[in-house]
């Protein structure tokens, strides 16, 4: 049960950082 | 908080010490247990969060992902022509650095055991079984004491901090 609930917050952590590099991303473009 | 380490030869010693824990006010959320793999740990709380490496190197690869993003940004902002790297692309190239740096460590990372139990690693593989609770700091002395009054199989082992998300 605790396992699952780690991976679960290891998915969250990634995808948080994958939609900030993507708002990222997104403002380089709109910066050059 | 303070993270207890306890080394116990044997699954019944490991019951015991755990329930020891919990009768004396450990909720089982701040209890972990860690063993070698194949060893049946049912009905005790397993290393959760604590059994991979993904939190310690997801914070290594945010931190040196973010210095060398800066690094790379302040480079070019010295040396590129005026007004072609400003203030906030050397911040967007430092966050851009900290993410990428983070994803891939971490996801890489959790594919090893945890590097902050490496000292326990040798412990682990001869059968010993890694027990930890998080206690309040002012009760450590009162947990270290009970645990070598009533357990004497039990060895304690010391410290462990939590482990913190940016280092």
């Amino acid at each position: 049960m605790r396992r699952e609930g780690a991976f679960f917050r290891n998915g969250l952590i990634i995808a948080g950082t994958l939609i900030g590099l993507i708002i990222l991303l997104v403002i380089v473009a709109k910066m050059i | 908080m303070q993270r207890l380490c306890f080394l116990s030869p044997d699954i019944e010693h490991t019951r015991q010490l755990v329930e020891d824990l919990k009768r004396n006010g450990i909720s089982e959320k701040h209890l972990y247990t860690v063993a070698r793999p194949g060893m049946d740990l049912a009905g005790l709380p397993d290393a959760g969060s604590q059994a991979d490496d993904f939190l310690p190197s997801y914070g290594r690869g945010f931190t040196f992902g973010g210095a060398a993003g800066l690094g790379l940004g302040l480079l070019a902002r010295f040396m590129a022509p005026a007004g072609l790297a400003t203030g906030g692309a050397v911040l967007i190239a430092g966050l851009l650095g900290a993410g990428l740096g983070g994803l891939l460590t971490g996801m890489a990372g959790s594919a090893f055991s945890n590097s902050r139990l490496n000292k326990f690693q040798s412990a682990i593989e001869q059968g010993r079984i890694l027990v930890m609770a998080d206690v309040p700091t002012e009760d450590v002395g009162r947990y270290e004491s009970l645990v070598s009054e009533f357990e004497p199989g039990i060895q304690y082992a010391g410290f462990e901090p939590p482990p913190r998300l940016i280092p």
